[in-house]
């Protein structure tokens, strides 16, 4: 599958800043019950939150880039009935009027009742975002590297793990609280890193996997003939069929779209780029240089970074079964 | 009402009539309007197609077949482009056809990700998704004779290969002909339930060693006729 | 070109290079593709798509010029024989419908060196054609000439 630059910032920015945002929510609404104190002052904790919002904002913003046709952006909300796409839309929107009106609360100091509520709320939206935003995918049967529940479970982790590591960049390290904050964050990162692993693995079999006998029909083999006159054919054993001519000589729609293969030396390098950047980065801030407001700066920056390595390697690792029209033996 | 088509893939000798028909025809219709070509003249010539004719091969020489595959939108019962399509654009209507709204489409690309036989292609000069229409704005024309009220690659069709009607009258000829031939879905597995259907390929001709008998036929009114037929042949050909 | 995959591989050529036809009369340089649907001793194309560089009011760099070749270039207008005062020469052609007599040209197929790429013989181009060549086409709506001719009852 093409990699689009819009989609996949989409993603990750929009992806981090519901994990900050729920993450944020989660731990105030930890707090306000009393099981914790405070991560940071409420003006902090109310940054935290805004950051979270803004880079959900230009996610949102990104991913309407992608539009071919943006003009009726508008009616993308209306078939949430069957639509992932339809569904995300509208918890994206609930999620960012909710937020907002959370960061008002935090920063007016409203009543814990409406703060408590108004974090329950955003939690809950931020996860259906996120969860909504990877059924998008995860929906497709097409694509068997994309329909499984792995597909959600690693959005969601990966989610938490950037954001909580923004609220922890916004946060830092003032006490007992901020400092469960950077665990949870690391938590998520090591849950994600196995997520991912686990991910990789399942890619490799061939669970799922269509060949292109079954995509034109001559999986059982091909009918005898019957010629009259002469004794009937023996039956044939199952053939291997090959895709002889596309029927056009350049691209086409399809073959941009979906018959795109990188070479395997790029795929190291992002391979490499996510671990580092994505992972290694963020948790040795996490771990040691939690005081230094610089290194939170480079540590989101190096994850976004990864994260759309690890991307870019999730829309070129699919394979979708138009490509067995094209010329591939299996997905 | 089920309207969809049946393409006999023994018939089929790939002449692409089929794919130029469809192309030439929408290039008149008001439904998805003129189906874009990028760079027509030059070196990438690239453009929009509801029906491709594609080529396989199946087995080895000198027991192998060549396939030819026209694809175009299966209007599937279950469609998965009509599912997750978030605007609406993509519909089922209620004689079948699957199509597109021009004008709430946002140009996602979503449905091209969920069909699995790439039958919807994006213009990208009008940043639309479009695809085939089973001609609905001919089968419905009273302008035309009747004959003539089907879609232009089966009114195309040289050798007679594609056939048109509702699966959903047993009687139909397209229904008779899955029932007789065993007509077959494609990737059925995957559950959409597309209507179209296709007819399967004879096998290779048997290359038959030396010693394989031919049984003679019993004497019939009909090979009697051929043998006629040969005679006459035989003796116009001095 | 479509070449048996097994000769192909005996001549040491895989799917897509591009290698030298040559017979008796010309050479000229095409793209193989493999296939098993063909006989072992026996190339075939789809003739005329080659053209010379701006027929058809192409650009000079479309691929019709640019990759496609042209079997005439090794077929020979007349069969051998004599040439000379008071004899006529027969024409290499199919006595009953006059066509080019493709199917008894004996071809040699070798592989091209690297670098030896893209259609040859090449031509200079046709002087530019007075059309329009849009890079988006959209072929215009008009009142369809099938429903205008099947309304005149």
């Amino acid at each position: 599958m093409k990699p689009a630059l819009s989609v996949m910032v989409f993603t990750v920015l929009s992806g981090a800043g519901l994990g900050a945002l729920g993450i944020v929510a989660l731990f105030e609404l930890a707090s306000i019950v009393g099981v914790i104190d405070p991560i940071a002052p409420a003006a902090v904790v109310s940054l935290a939150a805004i950051v979270g919002l803004i880079l959900v904002i230009a996610g949102l913003c990104s991913s309407v880039i992608h539009l071919a046709n943006p003009k009726n952006a508008w009616r993308a909300a209306s078939r949430w009935r069957t639509s992932w796409l339809s569904r995300e839309a509208i918890v994206a929107v609930a999620t960012i009027i909710v937020a907002t009106l959370y960061v008002v609360a935090i920063r007016e100091q409203m009543h814990p009742l409406w703060r408590s509520l108004l974090a329950l709320a955003t939690m809950v939206l931020a996860s259906a975002t996120l969860y909504c935003t990877a059924m998008i995918y995860a929906s497709l049967k097409p694509v068997r590297q994309w329909y499984t529940p792995r597909v959600p479970l690693n959005y969601l982790l990966l989610g938490y793990a950037s954001g909580a590591l923004v609220a922890a960049a916004v946060v830092r390290g003032h006490g007992i609280a901020a400092t469960l904050l950077a665990a949870v964050a690391l938590a998520a990162f090591a849950l994600a890193a196995l997520a991912k692993l686990d991910y990789w693995r399942f890619l490799q079999g061939p669970s799922g996997s269509l060949t292109i006998e079954q995509a034109i029909g001559v999986q059982h083999g091909v009918a005898p003939q019957s010629v009259p006159g002469r004794a009937p054919a023996p039956q044939r054993s199952v053939m291997s069929a090959r895709l002889l001519d596309a029927g056009h000589s350049r691209h086409t729609f399809l073959t941009d779209e979906f018959v795109y293969t990188e070479r395997s030396r790029i795929r190291k390098l992002l391979q490499a780029a996510m671990w580092i950047a994505g992972f290694l980065v963020p948790i040795l801030w996490l771990l040691f240089g939690l005081a230094s407001w610089q290194g939170g700066v480079l540590a989101c920056v190096a994850c976004m970074i990864g994260l759309l390595a690890e991307r870019w390697l999730f829309f070129a690792d699919a394979r979708h079964t138009v490509r067995l029209y094209h010329g591939d033996r299996r997905t | 009402m089920k309207l969809g088509l049946l393409i006999d893939l023994d018939t089929c000798v790939g002449c692409h009539a089929c794919a130029t028909a469809c192309k030439e025809w929408n290039g008149a219709s008001a439904i998805s309007g003129p189906l874009s070509d990028y760079d027509p003249y030059g070196a990438d010539p690239s453009g929009v197609w509801f029906n491709r004719v594609r080529h396989y091969e199946v087995g080895t020489y000198p027991d192998s077949k060549t396939i030819n595959y026209p694809m175009s939108c299966l209007h599937c019962a279950d469609a998965a482009c009509v599912t997750v399509c978030p605007t609406g654009a993509s519909y089922k209507r209620d004689d079948g056809i699957v199509l597109v709204d021009q004008d709430k489409c946002i140009g996602c690309n979503l449905c091209a990700w969920a069909c699995p036989y790439g039958a919807r292609e994006l213009d990208e000069s009008t940043g639309c998704m479009k695809k085939c229409t089973l001609c609905v704005d001919r089968i419905y024309d009273e302008r035309l004779p009747v004959a003539e009220r089907q879609p232009a690659c089966v009114l195309a069709c040289p050798t007679h290969a594609r056939h048109f009607g509702d699966y959903d009258d047993p009687d139909s000829a397209v229904s008779r002909m899955t029932a007789e031939r065993g007509g077959f879905r494609l990737l059925e597995e995957l559950g959409y339930a597309p209507v179209n259907r296709y007819l399967p390929p004879r096998a290779p001709p048997v290359v038959l060693p030396e010693s394989d008998p031919i049984v003679a036929e019993p004497a019939t009114s009909a090979s009697a006729l051929m043998r006629l037929v040969q005679l006459a042949r035989g003796a116009l050909s001095r | 070109m479509y070449v048996n995959v097994v000769t192909a591989a005996a001549l040491g050529i895989a799917d897509g290079d591009w290698t030298w036809l040559e017979s008796q009369h010309g050479k000229l340089r095409c793209r193989i593709r493999t296939m098993e649907g063909v006989e072992p001793n026996t190339v075939w194309t789809w003739n005329a798509i080659g053209k010379i560089p701006g027929a058809w009011g192409l650009r000079t760099d479309a691929p019709e010029a640019t990759e496609g070749f042209l079997l005439n270039h090794l077929i020979a207008e007349h069969l051998p024989g004599n040439v000379g005062e008071g004899t006529r020469r027969m024409m290499n052609s199919d006595p009953i419908t006059g066509q080019a007599a493709w199917f008894d040209l004996r071809v040699k197929l070798t592989k091209c060196a690297p670098g030896e790429t893209g259609a040859w013989p090449r031509f200079d181009p046709l002087p530019a054609a007075a059309v329009e060549r849009p890079a988006v086409l959209r072929w215009p709506q008009w009142a369809n000439p099938q429903v205008a001719r099947s309304s005149a009852t």
